[in-house]
């Protein structure tokens, strides 16, 4: 039996870069350590700020809420949460069921956004009718609700939960379609843009997917174990990842090593300043051309650009909520 | 002799034959790992809810829950 490399209780894991064993406290510790670092080493998160994290009830997701949730106290932030019922039949069900109940158990005010409310469909019926894969409506309005929601509550940041994995999956699949500017954006923070982008944070930043998972099992946090019936397997950012974590084993250290000098050389990428952004002309959110994303794809499944209706709804739901 | 597997997120069920009355978690991860095309590392082991090292041992009649670290949410 494995022994805890600081206190001889039984270990749950070895942490081949540090060449530590952890029994479950120390573990525990040592991935909120990680992140408290994270947060004060690239400045995500200041004194009184309004967090709104992003909430799927998936491992990565749910490891940021407890942890958040805990640092919140010791930072001094407010943090909100907010999720996405993206009407996929049982397996939105079950994600909303156990987002809500972990949500109550820490305390913090939830905000659920459901699609099928405001537009009358999930991101089935949405992809059907746009003539667009799941993934791509799904990411498209999980991006568009988690902006506006974060724009009108006035939160100072979004917080989403990509780890380390996430990020140099992203980084490598950009390099590899020599994408630079999307490389760019994949720093720690990336700052408000002219109250049509939200900031957003990634307070996983330096944590290994593999450590979420972990964490959420030794302190025995409910998560979505299913996997996403709309998901795809052998996409290229699957296999990107596969064969990072075959290099972090050959390589203990490798991915730590490469993100924190990826940081350092990030002056040399094509900086998002750089680009020129624009407001939709129909709802004023970030846009790259005259008309978002969302308002494009509610166009072809609504016949007209849902924009400004989802952000009147999404104003109406805080009010409610008391939260504005 | 063998010891249950099951999968997590699929909850697939497998059996692995021991050819000793135990083994080592690590020999169970590399035979899945072999199988999958994948690395040691994208699996974690759960024996009774407690997560378990490489390091630890299985015997016979024993079932555990190894967790796909990447999964698609």
């Amino acid at each position: 039996m494995a022994k805890c490399s600081i206190c001889g209780r039984k270990a749950v894991d070895k942490i081949e870069y540090a060449r530590k064993y952890l029994c479950s406290k120390h573990y525990t510790e040592f991935i909120e350590e990680k992140v408290r670092r994270s947060i004060k080493r690239y400045g995500l998160i200041k004194k009184g700020s309004k967090i709104l994290l992003a909430v799927s009830g998936g491992k990565d997701s749910i490891a940021l809420l407890t942890i958040l949730s805990k640092l919140s106290k010791e930072i001094h932030f407010k943090p909100y949460v907010l999720h996405i019922d993206l009407g996929i039949g049982k397996y939105s069900a079950i994600s909303r069921k156990i987002v809500e109940k972990v949500v109550q158990e820490v305390d913090l005010p939830l905000i659920v956004v459901e699609l099928k409310d405001f537009l009358g469909m999930g991101v089935p019926e949405l992809a059907k009718k746009s003539g667009r894969p799941s993934c791509s409506v799904c990411g498209i309005i999980k991006r568009y609700i988690m902006n506006a929601v974060a724009i009108e509550l006035k939160a100072d940041a979004i917080a989403t939960g990509h780890n380390l994995d996430d990020i140099m999956t992203f980084i490598l699949k950009e390099f590899l379609q020599q994408n630079l500017v999307g490389i760019a954006k994949l720093v720690p923070r990336t700052d408000n843009i002219d109250n049509a982008a939200a900031a957003k944070i990634r307070p996983l930043y330096e944590v290994f997917e593999r450590e979420t998972l972990i964490y959420i099992l030794i302190n025995k946090v409910e998560f979505v174990k299913e996997e996403c019936p709309e998901a795809r397997s052998n996409t290229l950012n699957n296999v990107i990842k596969n064969h990072i974590y075959i290099l972090e084993e050959k390589f203990p250290g490798i991915k730590l090593s490469f993100i924190r000098s990826f940081i350092r050389n990030i002056d040399k990428y094509p900086k998002l300043h750089e680009r020129i952004f624009m407001k939709c002309s129909i709802c004023g959110l970030i846009s790259s051309g005259i008309k978002c994303s969302y308002c494009r794809l509610t166009e072809k499944t609504h016949g007209k650009p849902l924009g400004m209706y989802t952000r009147e709804y999404i104003r109406k739901l805080l009010e409610k909520r008391g939260l504005l | 002799m063998a010891i249950k597997i099951i999968i997590i997120p699929d909850n697939r069920v497998i059996e692995y034959q021991l050819k000793e009355s135990k083994v080592k978690v690590l020999k169970v991860i590399e035979f899945l790992a072999k199988a999958e095309g994948s690395s040691l590392n994208a699996y974690v082991v759960m024996r009774k809810g407690e997560v378990i090292t490489r390091d630890d041992e299985l015997f016979d009649g024993e079932e555990i829950e190894v967790y796909r670290v990447a999964s698609g949410g």
